[in-house]
């Protein structure tokens, strides 16, 4: 915030993403009570309502920040095992290859079915958007934040689904849509390949791997 | 040879970029490398080529469906990159047939594809790493759909 008296300026608000939703009404609060105190103490030595801050203001638009608006509960990232045979995530340069995550409920149920068969489109998307879940906290866990990812660069979304299904884009945009709420239109879209699979492991109903961009 | 002027030599025809219809984009560059999204056998008219490789379409029309699919790439990259020279060579592919369960040639499908990057990148620049598998139903019963990594200069 600028200290310089700025009387005929209206308050300036902070450059945010156009893409984001806006900033919670008690963040905005807080920030424009900040602000006129600011001001206020610059224009007038009259004295000032006292400011309490009883909670560090998080960076604005930080993926951790937006994960906590959108209220997603992760679920919880699979611990390496020693007899594993995968890793969840490898780092390459700046580069983080992510399994195929398979589609689980929020109450650990694997999603199990043929979308088009024995699961609806929208069935199929939810569990689409459940794989997303899974990859954001097996990246949270390898990053330590999801403020370390820079972008999505390239998606594989594999469906379960039946010979003559034709709608596997529209399924996997369950997992692209979350990637757009989270990380925003500028870096939540990545090149992407939608496609049907004859089985998939545990006859779950959609496994999605992705690429994303790191920040060092 | 530039890729361009190969592209002019050999009298291709790249469609227009197909637009992405859905939550995608066509292209993403992380570094240096180019991640190109699945691209299906985009014809002249802008329709795709659909059906089963091994049922409703033979091998022939199969390599003819994922050389369209190459045509398809190479018009998006162009469009991105605004010239194909941009790009240093092929790194990776996966084409991914619409096959009935005991059609076994994948690979002769994919080289409808892999064949015309070698004639527009050259033998070294434009052969890749390769995946070739049945991988179906496709989004709209297309009967191709091959997705690539080119490493840009």
């Amino acid at each position: 915030m600028s200290t310089k008296p700025r009387p005929s300026v209206p308050a300036p608000t902070p450059a945010r993403n156009p893409n984001l939703n806006p900033a919670p009404p008690r963040l905005l609060a807080l920030l424009s009570a900040l602000l006129c105190a600011g001001l206020t103490a610059c224009q007038t030595p009259a004295p000032q309502p006292p400011i309490q801050v009883t909670t560090t203001v998080t960076p604005l638009d930080t993926i951790e920040r937006r994960v906590a608006e959108l209220k997603l509960a992760l679920p919880t990232a699979s611990k390496p095992s020693p007899t594993a045979t995968l890793t969840s995530v490898v780092i390459s340069g700046n580069l983080a290859f992510v399994s195929g995550h398979i589609s689980r409920a929020a109450d650990g149920q694997l999603i199990t079915g043929r979308v088009g068969e024995e699961l609806t489109v929208a069935q199929g998307k939810d569990a689409a958007r459940q794989c997303g879940l899974a990859i954001l906290a097996s990246l949270r866990q390898e990053l330590g934040s999801l403020d370390r990812v820079r972008r999505v660069v390239k998606v594989l979304g594999l469906v379960n689904c039946p010979p003559g299904f034709k709608d596997q884009p529209q399924v996997v945009n369950g997992f692209s849509e979350l990637m757009l709420d989270v990380f925003g239109r500028e870096r939540g879209l990545g090149a992407r390949s939608a496609v049907g699979v004859g089985s998939l492991p545990s006859n779950v109903a959609v496994e999605v791997e992705a690429v994303f961009e790191i920040l060092p | 040879m530039s890729a361009d002027a190969r592209i002019a030599e050999l009298k291709l025809e790249l469609p227009a970029a197909p637009k992405p219809a859905h939550v995608y984009k066509p292209v993403v560059i992380a570094g240096n490398m180019c991640y190109v999204s699945g691209h299906g056998p985009l014809k002249a008219d802008k329709t795709m080529i659909t059906g089963v490789v091994g049922k409703d379409l033979n091998l022939e029309q199969g390599q003819f469906a994922a050389r369209q699919c190459g045509l398809a790439i190479l018009a998006t990259v162009r469009n991105e990159l605004g010239s194909l020279d941009r790009v240093k060579r092929l790194v990776k592919t996966l084409g991914m047939v619409n096959t009935a369960a005991n059609f076994y040639d994948h690979p002769k499908v994919i080289n409808g594809y892999s064949e015309l990057m070698r004639e527009v990148f050259g033998d070294d620049a434009g052969v890749g790493a390769r995946s070739a598998v049945g991988m179906g139903p496709l989004p709209g019963n297309i009967a191709v759909e091959v997705e690539c990594i080119f490493e840009l200069r």
